[in-house]
């Protein structure tokens, strides 16, 4: 007998679930429950109860930390002192940073909206990361490379079409349905609202790319208190339990970017000393690699292009991403593609393998091009290699072997494998969440912008990395004399209105879906409690005084009734009215002699005396027995 | 009004600063940027202005040449003040003599 807990909520007089539990939502009448006698559900109902009494006390708001990633993202939260990956809906640690929207204008968003990519190219958006704060003409190499349409708007800025709605979307309302997703789950997994969050980018994203990722965050509701470089919060996971000091690089090849920073860490402070990268490098451009090289073979076999095909450019990019990954453990991988397009001569297959040695040379200009920014940030840190202590590594693309090979050569040294390089910027994001909400308090982040001066109005301190060897303090002015360089970067930003705009429809489709949900889950808990009562009745039999179950099946047949209408909140209420009888034909047969256990019996007895400190609303723990 | 660096970051001012260590340097700034870091006061509508004066002098004193050059300044002026003293109590004795004469 597998048993799971349930909790159920027992609510009058109307059948509202409860907002900020939907968690529990699921056990609610759940099919084949068949609930455990009062008398031992009794116990448990209290120590829930204190359960949550003491959830309320404890009310400070919890800020969360966000990796939002070109491909994945990851959400970190302090828990007990300590950062903790939050894992999402479906149980997972990372989700794909994947929006779609179906035929009928449903919007999807992760694993779901990845999974069907093949199908629907043209209205799935992943990596939108590469085009958020983005000039249209920034990002014509990019834009070739996805299966979506990339538009340019009447400002220049990119603009995503999205033909099964007919819409064109911003990248930073892309981005911010992926955030939403975040962190509903985090305020499901958490067990509280989740409001405030600290968001991180890559270190060489300039200040419109920072301020389009502010803006998503506004779009999804979200207050974003703080922007961090993400290998800052690396650095800050990997030490957060270390005192000494120590001298740090680190390397982080995520899905569309590539960063280098190098910092100070001691005694609680984490100082940038440089940083270096390339926007345009990542994961996703090694796929890209294997995609071409795919495609030019079949183009020379075949004379076809594949790349004209956005569904079979799917497959690919999805294939592709595959192989890779094997290539990390493997030393070939095989590549099958099916029906990959069709000629007057009948369907076209590919079936290949791609060795590590052929990736590897594929890849073997993209593998140059992480020399110069690790140079560059030792240079501009002023210290030689010898001067790192430990080499991080961030991102997933730091799992292919020839990256790691780089890594090796130039650094000399073997890279620190203790952190999870999918997971330790969120974790670090949450740290940093943890210093804003007060809940860490010995440690502060000297974090540097390389590209401008900007972003003070977060209250972060961002200070130019300053030119060494330049002028010196006078005795005149307090300053150093100092020149702070200031890029003054194109408005690749949202017009403030038009952000407004995506708020408030943001807002609107946010309670349309939730209007959408809540149909859907009131539906399908009637058809359940139909289903259970009428199990009951049909168990129970005689044993059911007759007036009793006159009762229940006149409420039964309200409730059926209710269901076919379809209207959501006469639903909710036939249902409590039900809910209602059933409670008194359990009583009834708790009272009488000899009553069968396990049959029947809500919790008639238990109501009076174990009402929640909410008045009417008891969370209780029950046996769902299979 | 001339900065003294060395007391920003707590450490001994003037020519005594020059004597301090560079590894005492950083751990003074780090226990400063504990304290003053805006993070760490919420309600401080100076403090961004506080922390970036700390990180200023912290960005000469870390840095050995400019750090140099600084001392060097320092001690210019000092040796300066004490040459004006001893001057002023020259010219002083001086004008004792005449008055004595």
């Amino acid at each position: 007998m597998a048993s799971t807990a349930a909790q159920i909520h027992l609510i009058r007089p109307s059948f509202a679930p409860n907002p900020t539990r939907t968690t529990s939502k699921s056990g609610f009448f759940g099919t084949s429950v068949s609930f455990t006698t009062p008398k031992s559900s009794l116990p448990r109902l209290r120590k829930c109860s204190n359960r949550r009494n003491h959830s309320l006390r404890v009310a400070a708001e919890k800020v969360v930390g966000i990796d939002l990633g070109t491909t994945n993202s990851a959400v970190g939260a302090m828990e007990g002192g300590k950062p903790v990956i939050v894992t999402n809906a479906e149980g997972q640690r990372t989700t794909p940073s994947v929006v779609a929207y179906t035929k009928n204008g449903d919007r999807l968003v992760g694993q779901i909206a990845k999974r069907q990519a093949v199908v629907n190219p043209e209205n799935t958006f992943f990596s939108v990361k590469r085009f958020i704060g983005r000039k249209m003409i920034e990002v014509d190499e990019e834009a070739k490379q996805v299966s979506y349409n990339v538009v340019r708007d009447d400002n220049g800025n990119v603009k995503l079409d999205c033909p099964a709605i007919g819409k064109q979307f911003a990248a930073e309302e892309i981005s911010a349905q992926v955030l939403r997703k975040l962190v509903d789950d985090a305020s499901k997994f958490l067990n509280e609202k989740v409001s405030k969050a600290v968001v991180t980018v890559p270190a060489y994203f300039n200040d419109s790319q920072r301020t389009a990722t502010k803006d998503a965050g506004r779009i999804a509701g979200l207050e974003v208190l703080r922007i961090i470089n993400e290998p800052t919060a690396a650095s800050l996971a990997y030490g957060f339990e270390r005192k000494n000091n120590e001298t740090i690089l680190v390397f982080d090849l995520g899905g569309g970017t590539f960063d280098v920073s190098v910092l100070e860490v001691g005694d609680g402070v984490f100082e940038v000393l440089s940083t270096s990268g390339d926007t345009h490098l990542g994961g996703d451009d090694f796929d890209k690699r294997i995609v071409d090289w795919l495609a030019l073979s079949f183009k020379n076999d075949e004379g076809i292009d594949l790349l004209k095909d956005k569904q079979a450019l799917q497959r690919l990019t999805e294939t592709a991403e595959k192989a890779k990954m094997e290539l990390s453990t493997l030393t070939q991988a095989n590549i099958s593609l099916p029906f990959i397009t069709a000629t007057a001569d009948g369907p076209k297959h590919i079936e290949t393998t791609l060795t590590r040695a052929k990736f590897e040379e594929l890849c073997s200009d993209l593998l140059d091009r992480l020399k110069t920014p690790v140079q560059n940030s030792l240079r501009d840190a002023k210290l030689s290699i010898s001067d790192i202590d430990e080499v991080i590594l961030v991102g997933g693309s730091t799992r292919i072997p020839a990256v790691q090979g780089v890594v090796k050569s130039l650094t000399g040294k073997d890279p620190n494998v203790t952190v999870n390089p999918d997971e330790v910027v969120a974790l670090g994001a949450a740290v940093q969440a943890g210093v804003l909400a007060g809940d860490v308090s010995d440690i502060v982040l000297l974090d540097v912008t390389p590209l401008s001066i900007g972003l003070e109005t977060l209250g972060g301190v961002m200070t130019k990395i300053i030119p060494r060897n330049t002028t010196l303090p006078t005795s005149k002015s307090e300053g150093s004399g100092k020149k702070q360089d200031i890029t003054i970067t194109g408005a690749s930003t949202l017009p403030s209105d038009e952000v407004e705009r995506m708020v408030s429809e943001a807002e609107r489709f946010s309670k349309e879906d939730k209007e959408k949900r809540d149909a859907i889950d009131t539906k399908n808990q009637a058809d359940s409690v139909v289903y259970q009562t009428e199990k009951q009745l049909k168990e129970l039999g005689e044993k059911v005084p007759a007036e009793v179950k006159e009762k229940v099946e006149a409420k039964l047949e309200e409730l059926k009734k209710a269901i076919t209408e379809g209207v959501t909140q006469v639903i909710k209420d036939t249902m409590a009215a039900l809910n209602q009888e059933v409670m008194q034909l359990g009583q009834s047969l708790y009272n009488q002699p000899g009553a069968t256990p396990g049959a029947g019996g809500a919790d008639g007895p238990s109501e009076a005396s174990n009402k929640g400190p909410e008045g009417d609303v008891i969370d209780a723990d029950f046996t769902d027995s299979k | 009004m001339e900065v003294d660096h060395y007391a920003i970051l707590g450490l001994p001012s003037g020519v005594q600063g020059a004597k301090v260590s560079h590894e005492n340097i950083i751990k003074a700034f780090r226990l400063q940027a504990l304290k003053l870091h805006p993070d760490k006061r919420r309600d401080d509508p100076d403090a961004h202005k506080n922390f970036l004066r700390l990180k200023n002098s912290y960005e000469i004193l870390k840095d050995r040449q400019s750090r140099k050059a600084y001392d060097d300044v320092v001690r210019a002026k000092h040796e300066k003040i004490i040459q004006d003293l001893k001057r002023q109590e020259m010219m002083a004795r001086k004008k004792a003599e005449l008055v004595m004469k």
